[in-house]
């Protein structure tokens, strides 16, 4: 074979050797015939298949069709939308996406040289938002950016359910709401402390006094401090929002125009 | 040292009553050949590390890989299906883990060498595209982390390929090296186009020219094994060495003409593969027949 070398089999062999050995301790082994049976059958379905996944062959017109599990092709898509889209870990539904495809393709090599790809198995398909694939292609090092999955080969893929991210404007209001009721919370057990100290009718030790003062010193910058930083974490929130919608909205209108000059 | 790739054996798909058939007698043979070569028979990774770092003398591939099968099955205890489900998690009605989440990252280029799918490795440079699994850790109330979690598969390209990857037309298929996670260990895809790094080289072709004088340089070698106190002997040895030369300056003179042929010849390939490739784009665009505009490439 002119282009699968045995430097290209090697991992490939030794999986034929271990299903090859497994097939004779198969044989060896003796107890119910049924479940012997079954094993020889799963292994010889996969003897096969494995024997296929690599090939060289002529075609009729003579061309080499290769096929080795390593080959592929990856696809990007850039579509605009029908609907504003929820994607995962994003928090702007999207205009537009990118669609990301990978492939086990053959090679077909002429008999001149030249080189064609034919994929024949998708193993992934995943969705990008806007934001997500600039970031990406723009970020240095191997940083992780969200990916909406919607095929993965040897997995079940189930639609997307919303996710914390999507949601981050309720948690935020959540989170506002929660750090006020804390303040709330707090001021009651000092009242109760108060009101401790006022019916025993003797003047409180100087420890019980000192803690009463940090307490309401304490309460004093939480009502303050609390639901500003809350806010401006909302606010920065809504920075974020702002961008990454006009990033949506600008990548509509450039793929909008394209189409229609198409 | 060989690997024994266990995702093969996950692949079969073996459910527990079969895993229990092939147990009693995989027990019996694993004792009886550790026993044999005197090699400790160990908890799981512990065996394999130490037959990784110092296997018994005088093993065959077949028998290593045997040696390593009854170990697994000696001590399989969980099915694992070849087709996986991903568990999912809420937090407060939301998700943090679920099959559909998932993460994409981009290696830096790498000078690595590794052998990429059509495209030359003479710059060595290679994109990585990393696609994983992920989940969203919820800190600090709302803010959100994206973790990748179970890999799934890696794409590797040439930076030029990369390039047509993220500029070129929507949807060209861009060719990339694929290492599915599932399947484990993956061999390096075969080289299609001659390359400085991996095979298909011109070695062979060579060596073929070369042969005449290959030959004659045997003779030498063999003419000094003789008693060269004798003076024939030694005259053999100037006659042998003359004939080398000679064949030498034939040699030469084909394998010049062969290397400028096949020079010419790659070139021509690769110019023929740039126009089809720019023909089948201006053929897409509906400008096809624009072949003289076509700059040449050499």
């Amino acid at each position: 074979m002119p282009y699968i070398k045995p430097a290209n089999l090697i991992y490939h062999q030794d999986s034929l050797l271990t299903l090859e050995a497994l097939r004779e301790h198969t044989l060896a082994s003796t107890g119910d015939t049924a479940v012997q049976a079954g094993i020889l059958a799963k292994i010889d379905a996969r003897l096969d298949k494995l024997k296929a996944s690599v090939f060289e062959r002529e075609e009729p017109n003579g061309d080499t069709r290769v096929r080795h599990p390593a080959i592929g092709v990856m696809a990007l898509r850039h579509e605009l939308l029908d609907t504003p889209t929820q994607l995962f870990a994003s928090a702007v539904k999207s205009l537009v996406d990118y669609t990301v495809t990978v492939h086990r393709a053959d090679a077909v090599i002429s008999e001149d040289g030249l080189i064609r790809y034919e994929p024949y198995e998708q193993l992934v398909e995943l969705k990008m938002t806007e934001t997500a694939f600039n970031q990406l292609i723009t970020s240095p090092g191997r940083s992780a950016q969200p990916a909406t999955l919607l095929q993965v080969v040897g997995f079940v893929v189930e639609p997307l359910v919303p996710d914390v991210q999507a949601a981050a404007q309720t948690l935020i209001a959540k989170s506002l709401e929660d750090c006020l009721d804390g303040t709330e919370q707090s001021m009651s057990v000092l009242v109760d402390t108060l009101r401790q100290v006022a019916s025993k009718g003797s003047k409180p030790t100087q420890k019980l006094s000192t803690g009463i003062l940090r307490e309401t010193s304490l309460l004093c910058s939480a009502v303050v401090t609390g639901p500003s930083h809350q806010l401006s974490n909302l606010g920065e929130f809504a920075e974020q929002v702002k961008a990454q919608s006009r990033l949506e909205m600008e990548a509509a209108i450039a793929l909008h125009l394209q189409k229609g000059n198409k | 040292m060989r690997h024994l790739d266990l995702s093969i054996l996950n692949s079969l798909d073996l459910d527990l009553a079969e895993i229990e058939f092939l147990r009693p007698l995989a027990t019996q043979q694993h004792a009886k050949t550790c026993k044999k070569y005197n090699f400790p028979l160990g908890e799981n990774d512990r065996f394999h590390e130490r037959l990784g770092q110092n296997p018994p003398k005088g093993l065959t591939h077949k028998q290593h890989i045997e040696l390593r099968l009854m170990h697994i099955l000696a001590n399989w205890m969980l099915a694992i299906k070849a087709v996986e489900r991903v568990p999912t998690r809420l937090h407060e009605g939301l998700g943090t883990h679920h099959s559909s989440y998932g993460c994409i990252g981009l290696g830096n280029p790498s000078a690595n060498q590794t052998s990429l799918v059509g495209s030359a490795s003479l710059s060595g440079h290679y994109m990585e595209f990393d696609i994983k699994f992920a989940r969203l850790d919820v800190n600090d109330r709302f803010r959100t982390a994206l973790m990748g979690t179970e890999g799934i598969l890696r794409a590797a390209m040439s930076v030029e390929q990369f390039s047509m990857l993220i500029r070129g037309d929507d949807g060209v298929h861009v060719p990339a090296k694929l290492q599915l996670k599932r399947d484990g260990f993956m061999d390096a895809p075969p080289a299609l186009a001659p390359t400085i790094a991996h095979e298909l080289s011109f070695e062979a072709a060579v060596r073929d020219l070369a042969q005449p004088f290959l030959l004659t340089m045997n003779e030498i070698t063999a003419a000094m094994e003789d008693d060269l106190a004798k003076k024939p002997n030694r005259e053999r040895l100037v006659r042998a060495g003359e004939q080398a030369q000679q064949a030498l300056a034939r040699v030469k003179e084909a394998i010049a003409n062969f290397t400028v042929e096949a020079g010419e010849k790659e070139a021509a390939r690769v110019q023929r593969q740039f126009n089809q490739e720019i023909a089948e784009r201006l053929g897409q665009l509906g400008i096809a027949n624009l072949d003289d505009i076509i700059p040449r490439l050499t």
